[in-house]
């Protein structure tokens, strides 16, 4: 019987197209996610590879409802939205951080609810109920550095690579709140029914990582 | 798929899966309509979610919209040496776009519980999947078995942290932790095979002897090997598959727990396991054990199987003898197949046409 189509969700972007790589390295790539098409799914018959490019955000969501089998995903979206899916590897690539973030000379004071304008509302909740500080989220979907520069929040919660965003806005990180690199994750169901080909698939992701790391 | 697997999913009913746990003397059991409030806020710990839709009944009590049937069940439970019954019952669970109605059947077996019991519990969850699709797994794991091993390792909120990351497969989080707590190399690896390896009861089994470390190991793996001989003594052909990262509902569970699955559904369909626990909080005295099929999730399951309004479309034209049309309809549906005549094709979906006269192969 032939070997059964692997179907991969990949994140658009740099990321994606670094997992791509990585993908090619392990032996399960899908050497048409080179090509700078619009094509949204690509095929490799020779390995039996389907990828799907989607938004960062949604790969998750179409690994857990099974529309894929397997995919990359951001361990930031995985905090924040908690999918029953398998986590297999880490790829230790996309490297940033959750931090909070403010103006320089802000100082909190704790006579009233922290406005924390935020894409990670539940992370930010977490993180805040912790240190037993009452806040009041805002959510947004883009441009969260706008929300302290206008008033609209004291701090934000957000991602930071390089902070360049951050400093060119007048804000600085504050605290870190957890390390966020990519991670391969898995259906649970199709990690069962198909446990041979997606472990092979994770054992030589994670040994690319390993050489990558190593060279 | 082949006609014979069709023909498996087509006759899968409700009631034919009533007929086989009443076949196995279980007895139906209807539930009160709404429940006490009550009974879910002293039970939380069991109850997989905080939220409860709940309405003022006309005497002023706060009633409930059932959450789950288990807890009706047990409550009603009066301390017979074996009751065994089953149910089909609409639950109210909140998911991210608000409450939804879950239709549910399943089967509860609560007193004297002995390994018989287990055995003919697991075999019909077995059967009861069967029923649906040929396509099916049963994953089994033991709540005694990696709790105990993951104590030698780390114990508290690491403790914690280092079950969700078993739970989860995640192998970076398992070697921080065991590095973190100082764990030993073997131990490490252990938990590492724990987390990931998947397979038959056979080999499985033997792999966790060799690691036991423990009485409640121990315990985990003996209970674990006489619940199988059963259940493959019931049934020879059961797909069971040991998977003992499955440590949902600690709070719920103890002993067995297994979870079902269907190829082609994005997530378990039937959930079960050993629940004591939940007598004990409950003042109630004996062990337990039951399952339950997510119908809702079968409805999925159909949703992707039906892609066709008929396997055959039999396509005539005005000339042709209505006697003739009819004669072919019937031929067709006595080969097994479903069967759309019409003039027009146009917008339907069918695994084959076919014009009036033609002949269709019965293997098709």
């Amino acid at each position: 019987m032939s070997e059964q189509w692997l179907n991969i969700a990949l994140p658009k972007g740099r990321l994606g197209e670094e997992a791509a790589r990585i993908l090619e390295q392990a032996g399960f790539g899908c050497p048409k996610l080179r090509d700078n098409g619009r094509k949204l799914v690509l095929e490799n018959p020779e390995n039996r590879v389907r990828c799907f490019w989607v938004k960062p955000a949604d790969t998750a969501i179409y690994v857990e409802r099974g529309a894929a089998d397997l995919g990359i995903v951001g361990s930031d979206i995985l905090t924040e939205c908690e999918p029953e899916v398998y986590e297999l590897a880490d790829l230790g690539i996309g490297l940033c951080a959750m931090c909070a973030a403010g103006p320089a000379d802000w100082t909190d004071r704790q006579d009233r609810p922290l406005r924390v304008a935020t894409k990670f509302p539940r992370t930010a909740r977490a993180y805040f109920a912790k240190q037993g500080r009452d806040i009041d989220v805002i959510r947004l979907s883009g441009s969260i550095e706008l929300a302290p520069i206008l008033g609209l929040s004291d701090v934000i919660v957000d991602i930071v690579e390089t902070g360049k965003t951050l400093k060119e806005n007048g804000l600085v990180p504050l605290e870190t709140i957890m390390p966020v690199s990519a991670r391969l994750i898995a259906n649970k169901v199709s990690y069962k029914f198909a446990y041979e080909r997606v472990t092979a698939l994770g054992n030589a992701v994670a040994a690319a990582c390993g050489r990558r790391e190593a060279g | 798929m082949t006609k014979e697997q069709r023909e498996n999913k087509e006759t899968f009913s409700l009631s034919a899966l009533r007929g086989l746990f009443r076949s196995y003397g279980y007895a139906e059991y209807r539930v009160n309509r709404f429940e006490d409030y009550e009974l879910y806020a002293r039970n939380r710990n069991f109850l997989r979610s905080d939220r409860i839709l709940t309405f003022t009944d006309v005497d002023g009590s706060l009633k409930a919209m059932r959450p789950d049937v288990t807890l009706s069940i047990v409550r009603n439970y009066t301390g017979i040496p074996l009751w065994k019954v089953s149910y089909t019952e609409n639950i109210y669970r909140p998911d991210e776009n608000g409450f939804r109605q879950i239709p549910q059947t399943g089967l509860e077996c609560l007193g004297d519980v002995d390994d018989v019991m287990q055995s003919e519990v697991l075999m019909l969850a077995c059967r009861s999947l069967a029923m649906i699709s040929d396509g099916y797994l049963m994953d089994l794991s033991h709540l005694g078995f990696v709790p105990a091993l993951a104590a030698e390792a780390a114990k508290g909120e690491q403790g914690k942290l280092l079950l969700e990351a078993v739970r989860q497969k995640n192998t970076s989080l398992i070697r921080s932790i065991c590095q973190e707590n100082g764990a030993p190399e073997k131990l490490q690896q252990d938990l590492l095979w724990t987390a990931q390896a998947y397979g038959g009861p056979r080999p499985m089994l033997e792999r966790m002897r060799q690691m036991v470390r423990n009485r409640e190991m121990e315990e985990a793996c003996a209970d674990l090997e006489r619940i199988v001989k059963g259940t493959v003594c019931f049934l020879p052909e059961a797909a069971l598959r040991i998977d003992l990262s499955i440590m949902d509902d600690l709070h719920y569970y103890n002993g067995l727990i297994f979870r079902g699955m269907i190829q082609g559904l994005p997530a378990p369909i039937l959930y079960g396991g050993r629940y004591d626990n939940l007598l004990t909080a409950m003042g109630k005295e004996g062990k337990a054990i039951g399952f339950a099929v997510y119908l809702d999730l079968l409805n999925e399951y159909r949703r992707e199987q039906d892609k066709y309004d008929a396997d055959v479309l039999l396509q005539y034209g005005d000339g042709d003898s209505p006697e003739a049309v009819i004669r072919a309809i019937e031929a067709l549906r006595g080969q097994g197949f479903s069967v759309r005549a019409q003039k027009d094709g146009e917008g339907l979906r069918f695994r084959k046409k076919v014009l009036l006269g033609e002949e269709v192969q019965k293997d098709e």
